[in-house]
């Protein structure tokens, strides 16, 4: 059986109150049945119906079923039983034969091994038998597909010009022109089906106007960025046929998962993957989860996004700080990082460090690495030895063995910074982060090369 | 940078006003730049921007600081914790309702076995320790958070309980509390030391501070004390201000200082003259005293040598007697007593017993007066021999319940104090004192409870279940002295409610106390097996 800590399994909850119902599940004495084996926990817990509810974990490839009528995803009782099998793994009962409920669900679930494509991950071939049905189809695509252009194409007029309107009237007043004066225009280039565009107008919305001389800089960076983009469509032609796909997906021409999982020229990696970490983030009622991943093999970052609408599950789970044996197919790109699962295996444990780099010298190299392939890049995760964390005039700071600093990002919180000094001790640790333009944010430290996550 | 920030400007003005000058570029990047001639200047200033913007994005990596040398934490001289210790220490800490009684057993086993919490454990070990129910964890905390919390503890300003403060320094520089709280620190560390700084700033000292000081004095008192003390009753004796309030709150905690210390002149002296007015063969009894003041017992001495107080109730000159004479018994040291009842010392209480008049409230029917007299002396010597027979012999006679009775309870051995709260005292348990009676049996002195105690008490708490408040008492209860219940209680626990309790009563027992006391109980045992 796998280890998970407590930690890992309590970043799973998709609230505090599901977690803290979950933790007093982690009780043995509250379960009426609780057993397992390599691949599949399980337990019945009493809850307010009549028949227990059964719980069931898929150890290999971390998924979750319940019985209960919970919306929530985990449940609590995943959740409690998760933590229940965490704290005293010598209690489970391992000799118990899986009964009939649990047997057919994880046996679906692994029926289909080699690792079980996810949703979406067929690789059927196209059905062919009716070329008069298809022709009409590509057609229409194609139809919609010019209909689509044009409409970006004025889109990227509109901005242009609005962009323009800025410049010559002058950045000075932004911080009056109020959130509405922004939405105006993203919500336009939604219209346009430019929603790349729209997220980037709605972002210089989100500036914080307020807080000092820092709006200036960050405001003309990202409005040349804009401009920037709207020039490479504009010359799309020219660029380089990955730097072409970037540029489409930044504008808006996103594609799918189910659609990256069918074409056949995608960059398909299979390898043992380290959950790095983890980052969610809440748009309204759009949750956005960014897991970060290194491939031992490979020896290469990704990221998996997912998305969720209201308190919608999402559904992918994967553990910070564990390894994973998967398939992921990146979206084609001249940077490539963002990939999506195809198939997920067994969880693994000790997989070996990343590799390092030494100073914050060579991860500036990396940096303008990215940047030089794809200039709208904003963060890039790295690995890098020997940084010792200090405070200095307010700021936390990371700073390498020759005496360069780059500050870490305020959005960790002071606590997280205190679990970084206590495994330093003033000493330097290696550390794997998200660096970005101005900041950086670390994900996970390397202790006796095991990786934790922070 | 430079371009950077006029191309800053020239945006925040509007090119409407001014046009960006792009003389200023870096040469290293003008031929980069395709900015045909004709471009309007919006333009222009955005395609120059979106080029310097990755130019220096590209080229402006960490910066250089010459920071100062980064303090490192001494190297730890004990061991971490083991695995299964962080684990149950993960366990407790990871809890909104952190259980706090296990978390100092935990600590303590640490501590006993020179443990210290590793790196991964000390944030959250370190942020227990502010929660305002843990403050009087602090101190445990300091003892397992090793080298390395005491180093993380600098940065953060919640955290600096941790680094024991400089008592010498508050001792010498602070304010009026601080000198004071830093004066009784230092006695528990070194007595000695202590005195010695006491004695060099007496002069200085104000009168309130002076008694204040002395009543810290009593912190690990002995005979070393004495010469120092005797000699600042000498110097009071000598200034003759007997009646000035100031003077008198000193004059007071000297005397108490001294009585404590059997072998100090005053001590003697008071029971040189104490004693004779016991009388163990007279058949009037074996206490005589005066109808009125004497010289002994009169005004001059007693408040004004002394520093008693006068009784509440002193319309009567024998009850000011009566009174005084209670003061001084709590003040003789119990073995004194054989001097004058040769014998045993169930043969004392006997006589005493027997022998003594009443209390001055003679409308009472308190007949004890003196013999609880007896019990603030024999807690105030801590002598234990003397504790066990006096409880054995008064409580069961005059079923007395009073604090100064209560505080004997802590002198007698483990068994003798089980056996005695199962037969004496179990009744009192819903009694007001019972604060106090679940004290006793939670006190750092004892080990864990036999199982006959367990059940007995936990009996006790089955009555508790009919009253809301009471629940939570003892829930509370069971929390707190969960050191001391036998593990082997648990399946018990479901068959103590009596035949008569009413089935939410039943719920009740079954949430509140059975379901939390049996998570619990296994925690402790998982400590236990470390």
């Amino acid at each position: 059986m796998s280890t998970f800590t407590e930690e890992q399994i309590t970043a799973l909850a998709p609230d505090p109150a599901s977690l803290k119902a979950g933790k007093e599940l982690a009780d043995e004495k509250k379960w009426l049945v609780y057993a397992g084996n390599d691949r599949v926990m399980w337990g019945e817990v009493q809850g307010s119906g009549s028949t227990p509810y059964r719980t069931q974990i898929d150890l290999s490839q971390i998924a979750f079923k319940c019985s209960c009528p919970s919306r929530k995803f985990p449940c609590k009782h995943g959740i409690g039983l998760f933590i229940l099998f965490a704290r005293k793994p010598e209690i489970i009962n391992r000799t118990m034969p899986e009964p009939p409920w649990v047997k057919e669900w994880i046996d679906k679930r692994t029926e289909k091994t080699p690792p079980k494509p996810l949703p979406g991950a067929s690789s059927a071939p196209v059905d062919t038998t009716d070329h008069k049905k298809t022709g009409k189809q590509a057609k229409d695509r194609e139809k919609r597909g010019n209909e689509r252009l044009l409409k970006v194409q004025g889109g990227l007029a509109e901005l242009e010009l609005w962009l323009k309107d800025l410049i010559r009237t002058g950045l000075l007043t932004a911080p009056q022109k109020g959130r509405d004066h922004w939405q105006k225009t993203a919500a336009r280039m939604v219209d346009a089906q430019a929603s790349g565009l729209g997220n980037r107008v709605r972002e210089l919305g989100e500036i914080n106007y307020f807080s000092g001389n820092g709006w200036q800089d960050e405001l003309l960076q990202q409005v040349v960025k804009l401009f920037l983009l709207i020039e490479a469509f504009r010359n799309i032609d020219s660029l380089p046929p990955l730097l072409q796909e970037d540029v489409r997906n930044l504008i808006g021409w996103s594609k799918s998962q189910k659609e990256l999982l069918e074409t056949s020229e995608t960059e398909t990696v299979r390898d043992k993957w380290l959950v790095l970490g983890r980052q969610t983030e809440r748009q309204e009622d759009l949750t956005i989860q960014r897991d970060w991943l290194y491939g031992i093999q490979s020896k290469r970052y990704a990221l998996i996004l997912n998305f969720a609408y209201k308190n919608m599950p999402i559904p992918l789970v994967m553990l910070p700080g564990t390894g994973i044996e998967a398939e992921l197919v990146f979206y084609p790109g001249s940077y490539p990082l963002r990939a999506v699962l195809k198939t997920q295996g067994a969880v693994v444990g000790n997989l070996p460090p990343v590799a390092l780099l030494q100073d914050w010298e060579e991860a500036q190299n990396a940096y303008a690495g990215m940047l030089s392939c794809l200039p709208w890049a904003e963060t890039i995760p790295l690995s890098i030895s020997r940084l010792v964390p200090v405070k200095h005039q307010a700021r936390w700071l990371l700073h390498d063995t020759q005496g360069r600093v780059m500050e870490i990002d305020k959005r960790l919180d002071e606590e997280r910074i205190f679990r970084l000094l206590a495994y330093a001790g003033g000493l330097p640790l290696d550390i794997t982060l998200l660096r970005s333009r101005t900041t950086v944010l670390p994900l996970g430290i390397w202790v006796s090369g095991n990786y934790r996550v922070i | 940078m430079d371009f950077w920030n006029h191309l800053i400007n020239t945006a925040l003005l509007g090119t409407g006003k001014q046009t960006i000058d792009i003389s200023l570029l870096p040469e290293s990047i003008q031929p980069v730049l395709t900015n045909p001639t004709d471009a309007d200047p919006e333009t222009q200033l955005l395609r120059t921007g979106a080029l310097v913007v990755l130019y220096l994005q590209a080229g402006t990596g960490a910066e250089k600081l010459d920071l100062p040398p980064t303090p490192v934490c001494d190297a730890e001289t004990q061991a971490y914790g083991p695995p299964a210790a962080v684990r149950i220490a993960k366990k407790l800490l990871h809890t909104d309702q952190k259980p706090t009684a296990l978390l100092e057993y935990w600590l303590d086993k640490c501590r006993v076995n020179g443990w210290i919490a590793p790196p991964e454990l000390l944030v959250d070990l370190l942020n227990a320790g502010v929660e305002k129910k843990h403050l009087f964890l602090q101190t445990k905390i300091r003892q397992v958070a090793g080298k390395r919390g005491l180093w993380l503890a600098q940065f953060n300003p919640a955290w600096q309980y941790l680094p024991e403060p400089d008592y010498r320094m508050h001792w010498e520089e602070g304010k009026s509390t601080e000198r004071k709280e830093a004066f009784g620190q230092l006695r528990r560390q070194d007595p000695d030391q202590a005195r010695t700084l006491l004695q060099t700033s007496w002069p200085t000292e104000s009168a309130r501070d002076k008694a204040e000081l002395l009543k810290l004095l009593s912190i690990r008192l002995s005979r070393a004390d004495e010469p120092l003390l005797e000699q600042f009753f000498d110097e009071l004796e000598r200034a003759g201000d007997k009646q000035k309030p100031a003077s008198m709150a000193i004059r007071k905690e000297l005397v108490k200082l001294l009585l404590r210390l059997p072998e100090s002149r005053l001590s003697r002296e008071i029971w040189e003259n104490v004693k004779r007015y016991f009388h163990p063969q007279q058949e009037r009894g074996i206490l005589q005293l005066p109808a009125g003041e004497d010289d002994f017992f009169n005004a001059a001495y007693m408040t004004g040598r002394l520093a008693l107080t006068e009784p509440t109730d002193n319309a009567h000159p024998a009850h000011n007697v009566q009174h005084w004479m209670h003061e001084l018994i709590t003040f003789i040291p119990p073995f004194r007593w054989t001097q004058v009842f040769p014998g045993s010392r169930t043969d004392l209480f006997e006589s005493w017993f027997t022998g003594l008049p009443q209390g001055p409230n003679q409308q009472t029917t308190d007949p004890a007066y003196y013999i609880i007299a007896l019990a603030k002396a024999i807690h105030r010597f801590s002598d234990a021999d003397w504790a066990s027979q006096w409880v054995r012999f008064f409580k069961i006679r005059y079923k007395l319940a009073t604090r100064d009775v209560e505080s004997l309870y802590h002198y007698l051995p483990q068994s003798d104090l089980e056996d005695f709260y199962q037969h004496h005292i179990g009744d009192e348990w819903r009694s007001s004192s019972r604060t106090a009676l679940r004290d006793v049996i939670t006190h750092d002195r004892l080990q864990q409870w036999s199982l006959d105690f367990t059940r007995f008490i936990m009996k006790g708490l089955t009555n508790a279940m009919a009253d809301h408040y009471q629940t939570g008492e003892a829930r509370n209860f069971v929390e707190g002295a969960i050191r001391f219940i036998h593990p082997a209680i648990v399946p018990l626990l479901a068959d103590l409610p009596a035949a008569d309790t009413t089935e939410w009563q039943k719920q009740q027992w079954q949430i509140q106390i059975v379901t939390p006391l049996t998570r619990m109980l296994a925690i402790r045992q998982e400590i236990d097996k470390l």
